[in-house]
């Protein structure tokens, strides 16, 4: 299995454009996605053939925050048994962090801006 | 006795006679019948010697008739054909019996004569009065002059009459009399009596009253001839005997006779009671062999001696019975002797004093227990004193327990009372000033009790006190009592409350001075007026007809009332009344109490601002909160995207210092989000239950903790960390929380180093008292000037230094959380000298002293 396609989700261009430009430092070369919100992923996910191998979900955001859009996501079973999703925030709330850890599509919980360390523990999913 | 003479002697003769008469019957001699004839006239005549007075006419005719008998009979003889010889024996025969008869009448006669002669010298010398009563010659009365005399007449004072002798026959006696005489007069029965008759000075006298009656020959009593004899003192001593007797029975007292020998020969009832012993079981015993004894505080020799002197002895013995019962029996005994002197006996007296010294002892514990305990100072000049056992005693302690002294009485005075004790001493002996003062001494127990003191100095010629006596009363209770009294009326003069009472006919009986503010008035002002002259209410929520019902009909009445005075003071107050029902006549009262709940009403409002504020802090710290965290994502995104541009090269080089300045300013931000952040995290911590970093671990461990992370800086800066926290190293503290603490002083001691010299920290930890640990960090730094920073010292954001990079929120940190642990905190620091932080932790898990 190998990491083709991920899909960013954040309403921060500037974080999108941080994210973007340390997964190619890092030497990831795959198919980027972005969508604003929850709901713009819910649509993403629907609309595409293929699911993303990896979503970095953002938890608030307008329209549709991180975790509606969990809620919504596990209510479709679409891209369940492939996709891995990681929190990537910038909420200090140790409330998120519980909520989220203890979601079960939630493989890992990032505290922006996403670094090299993030990359390798997302990598350790995807190793051959 | 004369008559028995008499008839004795008649009766001797007459058988004679009858005898001789008989036996010339016998032998048929006819001429035998003169002297028939005489025998019949003799016993004829002696039959009228019944009669004493007609003895001689009888003697007379006995003689005629024998020598009628003599002088005629021979020829009646002869006539009769009897033998000389035989009428000749029959003369002489009868004249033997004549004489003999003659010889009797004489002999009679003598004696009779001595017996009266004996009589009258009785009657005249001593005791009898006589008395005669003719019954034959009307009835006549006649009393010897010794009858009139044993009467207190004088001789014929009064007449003698069956009237008299009735009148001064006692009452109670006459019936007796008159029944023992008519007795005597119809059976012959012996006639004595004893009986009262008054005297003349009208005092009834005893009597011996004897008589003796003749009868004539139908038996009738023709006179009857008696006396009397004063037995009045006899009678009188033996009325006091039998009452005697009759009162040694009966007397509560035990009394014991006892004869020579000291053998017992009579008790009365109430000592075999008291004793326990029958009569009959002690009479001829010595009291030693059936009772056993003892004579309390004397020897049994001594008290023989002492009554062998003739005198009544008087003391305390203690029986103890056969049944092993003891009684005390306060005892008199003496020795009976006669006029010889020697000893007959001796009786002795006994009361059961057992109850008596019961009641004594208890009176004697009752006396003590409120009885003075006394000191004497023989001579004031030395510091000697005597103290009664009952001194001893109210102090608790035993007799001698203490050298009594006044240096020593000093030592139990309460601290309070000993200048005002011996400032009066001092007047006492200088100005004889009354010496009565109360003071309290301290007890064995260590207490201290009231007592009355009293003392009185003697004073010597010149005025100098010699010697002072004096006494201590326990007045402990009282003076407690009215302690309690006067705490009550203190405590309602003081009650934050006003304290009302009122009469039902609403008139002030009495106000404490919380009414006297309320009201702005004096007590003296209020007393006697009507209480609504001096405020205006306003009852919330009833009527005042109602309040007033409910106060005379149920007793009491609560509820709210607004209150104006006439200053125009408006105050709630909270009102309990409960009403007294009247006493001695007097009018019924109400007693109120008002409590101004005004404040409680500001504080209801007060409570409402406060969680207004409350919420707003809420508020504002979610405001902050949020506001952190909204700032820290573009701050991230800020510094990212710098350090992207810094890496990428696409900068200019003149551009790059500009590019830097950016860099610094977004690190800048970064770290104050991140301070301020840590700061909320902090307070939320602490005020959150269960929080986080509170769970304990032993000091020793949070100090490696700390020291693995700082100790590189240490030895990087060439400094070095003593510390002295031995004492204190098993005891837990909330890990996090105190990590922190102790992280924060010891790095900032790190950061602020002095420049010129070597790196010294001291860190010690003792326990200050139970629980609680004063820790102190010193170091030889920069140090503060507290002069111009002391209030900042603790601030958020305050730094002192700026060449090195700081928060500005450590000690704002630490502060909080000592403070959150109920501890203090304390900064020392002189610029360039060093600074020394001080602050106290309380430990929820002090250690024992088993681990």
């Amino acid at each position: 299995m190998a990491l083709n396609k991920i899909l960013l989700v954040d309403d921060s261009e500037p974080f999108n454009y941080l994210s973007k430009a340390v997964l190619a430092d890092n030497k990831v070369t795959c198919v980027i996605n972005e969508a604003l919100n929850g709901q713009e992923a819910l649509d993403y996910l629907e609309r595409e053939e293929t699911c993303p191998d990896v979503i970095l979900l953002d938890l608030n955001m307008p329209v549709m925050d991180g975790f509606d859009f969990l809620e919504e996501y596990a209510k479709r079973e679409k891209c369940h048994a492939h996709t891995k999703i990681f929190v990537l925030t910038s909420s200090n709330r140790a409330e998120d962090k519980d909520r989220a850890v203890k979601n079960k599509f939630v493989m890992g919980y990032f505290d922006k801006p996403l670094s090299y360390f993030h990359i390798k523990e997302i990598q350790t999913f995807f190793e051959e | 006795m004369q008559k028995s003479l008499f008839t004795r002697t008649t009766i001797i003769t007459t058988a004679i006679s009858v005898a001789v008469t008989g036996l010339a019957i016998y032998y048929q001699y006819l001429n035998a019948l003169p002297a028939s004839i005489y025998t019949v006239l003799l016993v004829a005549s002696y039959a009228f010697d019944r009669r004493s007075r007609n003895v001689k006419v009888a003697a007379a005719v006995n003689f005629l008739m024998l020598t009628l008998i003599i002088v005629v009979g021979d020829k009646f003889i002869d006539n009769f054909y009897a033998p000389r010889w035989i009428t000749s024996t029959i003369g002489y025969v009868s004249v033997a019996g004549l004489l003999l008869y003659l010889s009797g009448q004489v002999s009679d006669m003598r004696q009779i004569k001595e017996s009266e002669e004996r009589l009258d010298l009785a009657l005249d010398g001593i005791t009898a009065g006589l008395w005669d009563w003719k019954m034959d010659e009307g009835n006549k009365r006649w009393w010897s002059p010794r009858y009139y005399e044993l009467l207190g007449y004088a001789p014929g004072e009064i007449e003698p009459s069956a009237h008299t002798s009735q009148e001064m026959t006692h009452p109670v006696d006459f019936e007796l009399a008159k029944h023992t005489q008519h007795k005597h007069l119809h059976t012959a029965s012996k006639f004595e009596i004893e009986q009262r008759y008054k005297t003349k000075s009208g005092e009834y006298k005893w009597f011996l009253v004897n008589g003796q009656t003749k009868f004539d020959k139908e038996g009738k009593p023709v006179r009857m001839i008696g006396s009397i004899i004063d037995i009045d003192e006899k009678k009188r001593n033996q009325q006091l005997i039998e009452q005697q007797a009759a009162l040694i029975q009966i007397i509560p007292n035990a009394i014991i006779y006892g004869d020579r020998n000291l053998n017992i020969y009579h008790i009365n009832e109430t000592a075999e009671e008291l004793f326990e012993i029958k009569k009959h079981e002690i009479l001829g015993k010595r009291i030693t062999e059936m009772l056993n004894y003892e004579i309390v505080g004397q020897n049994p020799e001594d008290v023989l001696a002492s009554m062998r002197n003739n005198t009544v002895w008087k003391g305390e013995v203690i029986f103890t019975l056969r049944n092993g019962k003891r009684k005390s029996l306060l005892a008199s005994a003496r020795m009976v002797f006669n006029a010889e002197g020697e000893m007959q006996g001796w009786v002795g007296i006994y009361n059961d004093i057992t109850v008596l010294k019961n009641t004594q002892e208890r009176l004697q514990l009752a006396t003590e227990g409120t009885a003075a305990g006394i000191w004497d100072w023989p001579d004031v000049s030395k510091d000697e004193e005597w103290w009664s056992p009952r001194f001893y005693q109210l102090l608790g302690y035993a007799e001698g327990d203490l050298s009594p002294a006044l240096s020593t009485f000093q030592s139990l005075l309460h601290p309070d009372d000993v200048k005002g004790t011996l400032t009066l001493l001092d007047e006492h002996f200088k100005n004889k000033k009354r010496f009565e003062i109360e003071y309290r001494l301290r007890t064995k127990s260590g207490e201290y009790k009231w007592f009355l003191g009293s003392a009185q100095a003697k004073y010597n010629s010149t005025g100098q006190p010699e010697r002072l006596v004096g006494s201590i009363i326990d007045i402990d209770d009282r003076k407690r009592g009215a302690k309690t009294i006067a705490d009550y009326a203190e405590l309602i003069r003081m009650m934050p409350d006003g304290v009302l009472r009122v009469s039902k006919s609403r008139k002030i009986v009495s106000a404490n001075g919380n009414v006297q503010r309320l009201f702005e008035a004096t007590a003296e002002e209020m007393v006697g007026k009507d209480f609504t002259d001096f405020i205006s209410m306003n009852i919330l929520g009833t009527t005042r007809d109602a309040v007033w019902n409910n106060i005379w009909i149920n007793g009491f009445w609560r509820g709210e009332v607004e209150v104006t005075t006439k200053s125009g003071k408006q105050s709630l107050l909270l009102v309990n009344i409960k009403a007294t029902p009247a006493e001695d006549g007097e009018e019924p009262t109400w007693l109120g109490i008002y409590t101004d709940i005004s404040m409680l009403r500001i504080n209801e409002e007060l409570n409402i601002a406060l969680h207004k504020l409350e919420e707003n802090n809420k508020y504002l710290e979610q405001f902050a909160y949020i506001s952190s965290h909204d700032i820290k994502a573009p701050v991230i995104a800020l510094e990212g995207l710098v350090d992207l541009l810094d890496k990428n090269d696409g900068v200019k080089d003149e551009q790059k210092p500009l590019l830097k300045m950016i860099k610094r300013t977004t690190q800048q931000m970064q770290r104050t989000n991140q301070s301020l952040n840590s700061i909320l995290k902090l307070r939320k911590n602490l005020t959150d239950t269960g929080n986080e970093g509170g769970e304990p671990v032993r000091l020793q461990i949070i100090l490696e903790d700390v020291m693995g992370t700082l100790e590189p800086q240490i030895a990087e800066a060439g400094g070095q960390l003593n510390s002295d926290v031995l004492e204190v190293q098993h005891v837990m503290f909330p890990y996090m929380h105190f990590k922190s603490v102790m992280y924060n002083l010891i790095s900032n001691a790190i950061k602020y180093r002095h420049p010129d010299r070597a790196l010294q920290i001291d860190v010690s930890a003792h326990e200050l008292y139970q629980g609680v640990y004063l820790f102190t960090i010193q170091d030889n730094g920069l140090g503060i000037d507290l002069n111009r920073n002391k209030d900042k010292v603790f601030g958020i954001f305050k730094r002192f230094h700026d060449h090195v990079e700081g928060s500005g929120v450590g000690l704002h940190i630490v502060k909080s959380i000592i403070q959150a642990y109920g501890g203090n905190i304390k900064i020392e620091s002189e610029p360039n000298k060093g600074t020394k932080i001080s602050f106290t932790f309380k430990s929820m898990y002090p250690l024992t002293n088993n681990n």
